[in-house]
C-alpha cells in the first residue's frame, strides 16, 4: 500500500477538516498559557492549505511545496514557519516520487522535526509541538524498520503523538510566550503540541475510515 | 462580547483601510497588503526604517509610521506576527537601492518570520540589516537581557533611531544608536482588568475584581510575577519605579526619557496623573525626567493597566528625541 499523488490530496483535505472542526479546543487549550487563538491561526492555515492543495494537480512534492507555502504565510507568527517548514520539508522528501510507502514517510517526518528544531531552535521537553512530533517521528521510523503498512505506522505514531501532547501538562514552557508564565505552565497542555497530535491523528483515521488501502 | 466587527476574517484588512482613511496626510496603506508606508517618501539613499508586528496592539506600530519616525510598518493578523513571505515582499517594495533598518521585537514570531526573511533579502541583493529590541524586565531576570521580550520601550527608538535616520545618518551608526537606545531602555507593566480576543471571544486575562498583576505582556501571557491588591497611583508609581531603577540603575542627576503607556482602557486622566506621580517619584530619587510621552499607543484591547518605560538620555538622545516628527500618534510636534 503506498500514497499517490491523488491520496495526498485526499489524506490531506481529510486532516485540514480535522484540525479546522477543532478549532474551539485548541483556542481554549491556547488560552490558558497563550492568547487564546490558535484555533484560528490553525484554521486561516488549514483553509488556505486545503484551497492550494485542491487548485494543484501536479506532483506529491508539488502539493507539499503548496501546502507549506499556505501555511506559513496565512499563519504567520511563530507557528506558520514551523509548520510550513514541516511542509516544505515533505515536498524536499518527496521529490521525485510517484508514491510514498512507510519509509518515505518516515524519512519526511525525521528530517521535518530536525529542521523545525534547528530553525526553531527548540528541543523535546520544552513544551511545544516537538513533544508531539518527535514521538511521532520515532515511531514511524521503528515501524518502518519492522516493516508495517502505512496503516499500521500511522496508527502507532498517532498513539505516540498523543502520549507527547499529553506529557506536556507536566511540563514548563521555554519557549514562545508561553514561557513567560514559567512554573504557572505547569499543569496545562500544550496547544501546538495538541495540534500536531490531531493531525497524525487525522492521518491515521483517513486510513482506518477505509478510505485508502 | 461587544466589539465593532462585521466579518473577522476581514477584521484587520478594514481596520488598517480606516487608519489609512483617518490619517490620510500622513500615511498610506499599499493597496491589497498589510503594509503601512509613509505618503510623504524618505528621499532616496536616506536609510528605510521598518518594523512587522501583529495587529490588535494598535495604535502602534502603525501610528509611529511617518516623516521623523518609521517609513513601513508590516501588520501580521491579531497578535501574530506577519509571515517571513509578506516581510520579504515588503522589503523588496521599500527596497530603493539604499540600506534598511529591520527592527525586530523579541518575540518568538517575530524572530522566527524576520529570520527567514532577512536571509532570504540578503541572498536577493538587499542591503537589510537586521536588529533585535527587547525591554520588558518581567520577562527574563537581570543578566539574561537577551531573553526578554520587546514592548513599549519601541517609542524610543522608533523616535531617536528615525530622526537620526531622517538626517542622512548612516546605516552603521543607525545600528549602533538602535542598540545604545536599547541597552538604555527599560519597561514594566501592570494589568488591572480583562481583555477579550477579537476573534475569539474568549478573555485572555482574568484578574479578580480587587487585584493587578504586576509583569503583564502584551498578550496577556503574563510574566509570572505577582498578583497584589490595587494601589493608589502613588504607591504604584513607586513600586514600579522601583524595580526599574533596580534593573538599571541611575547615577544622580541622570536624565530619563518616560513614556506612560495605557493598555487599552485606562483613561487618560489617569494616565496623565501617574505621569505626574512617576515623574515626581523619580525626582525623590534624583533621577530628572527630562520629556517623555503619555498616551495609550501599545495596547491590548480593552486591558486595563500601564506600563512604564525608561530610557537613560544623554546630549546625543535628547537632541534626537527633541527632533520633530509627524505621525498618527504625535509625541513631538
Amino acid at each position: 500500500m503506498e500514497l499517490s499523488s491523488k491520496d495526498i490530496t485526499d489524506l490531506f483535505v481529510f486532516v485540514a477538516d480535522r484540525i479546522i472542526e477543532n478549532e474551539p479546543y485548541l483556542c481554549e487549550l491556547d488560552s490558558v498559557v497563550g492568547d487564546g487563538d490558535h484555533g484560528i491561526t490553525m484554521t486561516r492555515g488549514w483553509k488556505n492549505a486545503k484551497k492550494a492543495l485542491l487548485n494543484c494537480d501536479g506532483t506529491i512534492a508539488e502539493k507539499f511545496s503548496a501546502m507549506g507555502t499556505a501555511l506559513a504565510s496565512n499563519m504567520g507568527g511563530a507557528i506558520g514557519p514551523i509548520y510550513g517548514t514541516l511542509f516544505k520539508t515533505f515536498a524536499k522528501e518527496s521529490e521525485g516520487r510517484e508514491a510514498l510507502n512507510p519509509e518515505t514517510v518516515a524519512g519526511m517526518f525525521w528530517q521535518g522535526l530536525q529542521k523545525i528544531k534547528l530553525a526553531a531552535d527548540v528541543k523535546e521537553g520544552q513544551k511545544t509541538l516537538v513533544d508531539a512530533l518527535s514521538p511521532a517521528a520515532d515511531s514511524l521510523s521503528e515501524s518502518a524498520k519492522d516493516g508495517l503498512d502505512l496503516r499500521q505506522a500511522l496508527e502507532a505514531a498517532a498513539e505516540c503523538a498523543e502520549k507527547g501532547a499529553q506529557a506536556t501538562v507536566d511540563m514548563v514552557a521555554r519557549k514562545g510566550r508561553a514561557k513567560f508564565l514559567k512554573e504557572k505552565s505547569l499543569g496545562h497542555r500544550d496547544a501546538g503540541a495538541t495540534s500536531m497530535a490531531i493531525m497524525v491523528k487525522a492521518m491515521s483515521e483517513f486510513f482506518v475510515q477505509g478510505n485508502i488501502g | 462580547m461587544k466589539k465593532l466587527i462585521n466579518c473577522p476574517d476581514d477584521l484587520v484588512n478594514e481596520a488598517l483601510q480606516g487608519y489609512a482613511m483617518a490619517n490620510k496626510n500622513i500615511i498610506e496603506l499599499v493597496p491589497n497588503t498589510h503594509m503601512v508606508v509613509r505618503k510623504q517618501k524618505k528621499e532616496k539613499g536616506k536609510v528605510k526604517f521598518v518594523l512587522g508586528n501583529g495587529a490588535g496592539h494598535e495604535p502602534a506600530v502603525i501610528g509611529w509610521v511617518g516623516p521623523g519616525m518609521l517609513d513601513m510598518n508590516i501588520v501580521g493578523d491579531v497578535f501574530t506576527a506577519p509571515s517571513n513571505d509578506k516581510i520579504l515582499e515588503a522589503l523588496e517594495y521599500i527596497d530603493d537601492g539604499s540600506p534598511i533598518l529591520l527592527a525586530v521585537q523579541n518575540h518568538a514570531g517575530d524572530v522566527l518570520n524576520a529570520n527567514l526573511a532577512y536571509a532570504e533579502a540578503v541572498e536577493k541583493g538587499i542591503d537589510v540589516h537586521k536588529v533585535l529590541f527587547y525591554d520588558d524586565i518581567a520577562s527574563a531576570p537581570k543578566g539574561m537581557e537577551e531573553e526578554r521580550r520587546g514592548m513599549g520601550g519601541m517609542l524610543f527608538y522608533t523616535k531617536i533611531v528615525g530622526a537620526f535616520l531622517e538626517n542622512g545618518g548612516s546605516i552603521e551608526d543607525a545600528v549602533s544608536l538602535f542598540e545604545k537606545v536599547r541597552d538604555a531602555t527599560r519597561t514594566y507593566s501592570v494589568a488591572f482588568t480583562k481583555c477579550t480576543h477579537p476573534l475569539t471571544g474568549l478573555d485572555m486575562v482574568s484578574l479578580p475584581e480587587t487585584e493587578i498583576e504586576l509583569g503583564m505582556g502584551v498578550h496577556g501571557e503574563g510574566g509570572g510575577a505577582s498578583r497584589i491588591p490595587m494601589q493608589t497611583s502613588k504607591d504604584l508609581a513607586r513600586l514600579v519605579c522601583d524595580i526599574l531603577v533596580e534593573d538599571f540603575p541611575y547615577e544622580p542627576e541622570e536624565e530619563a526619557l518616560l513614556f506612560i503607556n495605557g493598555l487599552g482602557s485606562t483613561t487618560m486622566m489617569e494616565l496623565s496623573l501617574f505621569y505626574k506621580d512617576v515623574t515626581e517619584y523619580l525626582e525623590s530619587r534624583n533621577i530628572h525626567v527630562y520629556d517623555g510621552f503619555c498616551g495609550s499607543c501599545l495596547t491590548t484591547q480593552e486591558l486595563g493597566g500601564v506600563s512604564v518605560s525608561l530610557c537613560k538620555a544623554d546630549a546625543a538622545l535628547k537632541k534626537l528625541w527633541d527632533a520633530p516628527c509627524q505621525c498618527g500618534i504625535q509625541c513631538k510636534p
